[in-house]
């Protein structure tokens, strides 16, 4: 990866210099395409295929989006997408990963994102949004380097609105933000995994403290690995012309699980919101009516971050870990207000205003979400085993 | 402002109020969504409770702190929404 960004820092000032203003995006398209066939050539296919995939059915859709043929044409290419994503996870080197996988362990790079990023221009265009999508602007959308391996997962109709002119600020701001990013994923992101690791490759060797530093390191290290990344994405983009979406904005500090996953991945967070969440909440809600919304919310929320656990890994630890975030979210948004008002208002005033109640929260925060990271940096065995010893429960 | 308007902001202010648990000092001051007070799950409810106050159809991408982060944000947006 080094190499490679040190390579498009090294370039940027001749694309700067050589390439007039309406060739930008196609040398833009055209470099990513080099860059990415030269990591994986079938890449080179699975791009231009999923171009015209998502092309197809988006012209489709916009002619009439509420025929029956637009909606078998959007489902086909919904199922063709899925298809792809399930193969994808599960086709590389020994099978499905019980763990969280680097890219490189995946049947082709990137893929996970590619799909997000293509269902949402096939599912706005069934609701009747008018994209704009060519096949030029769609292939140069969908391969953009910077952000294809690892996000952020930038909407269409941001992009595309977008003309790479030169910005000094935005470019010096962009190099800023690789060294940044670079420091954050392959320095200490890197030097943190390495002790945790150790920890958690034999936890019974480890005294409890240790096991819960150990997992402080994990939370901490898949922080700094992605938001590194994240960085190094927007800052390569930048230095590019392109404004790419923020993806983290200091999640392990919040008071709360909702104010945590606000700002953990967001451009991901932000799309299971818009095409899980509100659309099975509210088809629920309309049912049962406002006053009986509770039970619609919670089987809502359960999905949602079911399919987030399932979209990191096809296993069931991933399941779990997703159930377990959309308990800690539903603690929050559901049983703790209810809770709160049952409790004395001088208890319930200390506990918003004080900076103790601030530290003690944002602290209990970061444990649960901790712990919970366990189930995806190792097995469900794995994790629960680490658990029992940090609880003294199994020996 | 419109009656669809009015009647949005006082439905919003008594979910605010009396299901959230929220003051109306906290309320009128704003960054609903922005200081956390309304979340996804909150949001949801809120946007049940305006289309059978208000009798509007709040479409999926409408839901977005720059429809719902203050009470006047509320009021005006189902208004337009209502025209």
């Amino acid at each position: 990866m080094l190499l490679a960004v040190c390579a498009a820092v090294l370039v940027a000032p001749l694309y700067w210099i050589l390439v007039p203003v309406r060739w930008r995006r196609p040398a833009l398209t055209l470099a990513s395409l080099a860059a990415l066939g030269a990591y994986d050539w079938r890449l080179l296919a699975l791009l231009p295929a999923t171009t015209l995939l998502v092309v197809g059915g988006v012209r489709v859709a916009e002619a009439g989006p509420a025929t029956l043929r637009a909606r078998l044409v959007v489902a086909g290419a919904l199922a063709a997408l899925l298809v792809l994503f399930v193969w994808n996870k599960a086709g590389g080197p020994g099978g499905v990963s019980g763990t969280l996988a680097s890219q490189q362990g995946l049947a082709f790079l990137g893929v996970s994102y590619l799909v997000l990023k293509a269902s949402a221009v096939l599912l706005d265009a069934t609701a009747g949004a008018r994209s704009g999508a060519t096949v030029a602007g769609v292939l140069g959308w969908l391969a953009f380097a910077p952000t294809y391996p690892a996000g952020p997962i930038e909407r269409w109709e941001r992009f595309a609105a977008q003309a790479p002119r030169f910005d000094r600020a935005q470019v010096l701001a962009g190099a800023e933000r690789i060294l940044f990013g670079l420091v954050k994923a392959l320095v200490l992101g890197r030097h943190l995994g390495v002790w945790a690791d150790g920890v958690l490759a034999a936890p019974a060797a480890h005294d409890r403290l240790t096991l819960l530093a150990g997992a402080y390191a994990q939370s901490l290290r898949f922080y700094l690995d992605f938001a590194g990344y994240s960085d190094v994405a927007i800052g390569l983009a930048a230095l590019y012309g392109i404004r790419v979406s923020e993806n983290f904005d200091g999640p392990l500090w919040r008071r709360n699980y909702v104010q945590l996953w606000q700002r953990w991945h967001m451009t991901l967070t932000g799309w299971l919101r818009l095409y899980v969440f509100f659309p099975a909440s509210r088809w629920l809600v309309r049912r049962a009516g406002p006053t009986h919304a509770t039970i619609p919310i919670v089987a809502a929320q359960i999905a949602t971050m079911t399919a987030c656990g399932l979209w990191h890994g096809l296993a069931w630890n991933f399941a779990l870990w997703g159930l377990l975030q959309a308990l800690g979210l539903l603690w929050v948004g559901v049983a703790a207000r209810p809770l709160g008002r049952r409790l004395p208002p001088p208890v319930v005033r200390w506990w918003r205003t004080s900076l103790i109640a601030h530290g003690l929260a944002v602290w209990l925060t970061f444990t649960t979400f901790s712990l919970t990271v366990l189930f995806v940096v190792t097995d469900t065995g794995g994790a629960v085993r680490y658990l029992g010893l940090l609880a003294g429960v199994t020996g | 402002m419109t009656p669809e308007g009015a009647r949005a902001r006082e439905a919003a202010l008594a979910f605010f109020v009396e299901e959230l648990g929220a003051s109306r000092d906290e309320v009128e001051t704003g960054a609903l969504v922005t200081r956390g007070l309304l979340d996804s799950a909150a949001l949801v409810r809120l946007a049940a409770i305006l289309e059978t106050a208000c009798g509007v159809t709040i479409p999926d991408r409408d839901l977005t702190v720059e429809h719902f982060d203050s009470l006047d944000a509320i009021a005006a947006y189902v208004a337009r929404l209502a025209r």
